[in-house]
């Protein structure tokens, strides 16, 4: 019988989801989406110490994965893009962009350009809020899939069995029901 | 049940299962990284906004950092040259897959190539995390690479097999080769 991937995909989820929302700890997911390739990994992992006796399909290790994804990127959701607009109340917008143009762009005629762009663009609040929820969603979908990944690694890394070492048939197996004809 | 040896393509159609996941799997692949370069080229052509949106939308999985990116057209892509190792060494690793093995193979590389793979990138991380060495534009750009490419033959069938598995509705086991 194939364990139960709630938990896993839970506990994965959570891992994920609030290494991604606190700040500065957060920054872990600049390199390749850490904390969610670690989160849908031990969710893997986890499904795999949960099945004794059958192997965990690569499909189960996508699965969980994609399931602990989900559950990171609700969290996401629910709390970290609430957590941006408020640090972003602190920190503009404007200035993180234009501090970002600062450092690739030396020529200084092209950065007044920009400067004046940017201020000319700055979007109201309920813009501010509207692109803050696009970007949550860009993130969550980037995170399901990257879990999905990543629970495909989980596996492919910690699942050592081999595809035979399957349980004995159950009594009464490969029988014709109702005695036969 | 099917096992290691079932075959996914049954052969009842030229374009096949398997074939149009590799295709949807590539066309993602050159879309990611095309984006990553389309970033400088929208710079270069002054439209700022939509420039902004990518860099912006990057900058939820990369940090960013101009010093440690490769240049196109005198702008950063919007990843770093270790992330854009990564995916276009995945790209190339894509590329290359059906010519070194079939896509309808249900098997899958020994772990222990992935491990392989991750030790290069690790130790340039770690090394110039710790400061015992300088690592360099081309060092993390060439680590990524090699993992892109190795995590591509691990990916792709796990992909190829997870969707396959759903499809017919009971698990595929994976036999390693040696």
């Amino acid at each position: 019988m194939k364990p139960d991937k709630t938990k896993p995909a839970l506990v994965g989820g959570l891992i994920l989801g609030v290494l991604s929302i606190i700040p500065i700890v957060q920054f872990g997911n600049c390199f390749c989406c850490l904390w969610v390739l670690l989160g849908s990994a031990i969710a893997a992992k986890m499904l795999i110490d949960r099945s004794p006796d059958m192997p965990v399909t690569i499909g189960d290790g996508a699965v969980v994965g994609a399931m602990a994804g989900s559950v990171g990127a609700l969290i996401y959701l629910v709390i970290g893009v609430p957590l941006g607009l408020l640090l972003q109340s602190i920190v503009p917008t404007k200035e993180i962009i234009l501090s970002f143009y600062e450092k690739i762009i030396t020529d200084p005629v092209m950065m007044e350009q920009i400067r004046r762009q940017i201020e000319m663009a700055q979007p109201s609040a309920g813009a501010a809020f509207a692109q803050a929820i696009i970007y949550g969603f860009i993130f969550a979908v980037i995170m399901v899939v990257f879990a999905t990944l990543g629970g495909i690694i989980g596996v492919a890394l910690f699942e050592k069995r081999k595809g035979t070492q399957l349980p004995p048939p159950q009594p009464g197996y490969g029988q014709p029901p109702y005695g036969g004809v | 049940m099917l096992t290691q040896n079932h075959r996914v393509n049954d052969g009842s159609s030229a374009f096949s299962r398997p074939l149009a996941i590799y295709l949807l799997l590539l066309l993602v692949a050159i879309g990611w990284l095309g984006a990553t370069m389309l970033a400088p080229y929208l710079v270069h052509s002054k439209q700022l906004s939509a420039a902004t949106f990518i860099y912006r939308a990057f900058s939820l999985i990369c940090h960013q950092l101009s010093e440690r990116s490769l240049f196109l057209f005198g702008y950063p892509l919007s990843v770093c040259s270790r992330c854009a190792g990564i995916y276009a060494g995945f790209l190339a690793g894509l590329i290359v897959y059906p010519f070194i093995r079939s896509l309808d193979c249900a098997s899958m590389p020994h772990r222990r190539y992935l491990l392989l793979a991750l030790l290069p990138i690790s130790i340039d991380f770690a090394g110039g995390l710790l400061g015992v060495f300088e690592n360099t534009t081309l060092s993390r750009a060439v680590t990524g690479l090699l993992l892109g490419a190795t995590s591509s033959f691990y990916l792709l069938p796990g992909l190829l097999y997870a969707a396959m598995e759903k499809l017919a509705g009971s698990p595929i086991y994976i036999r390693r080769n040696k």
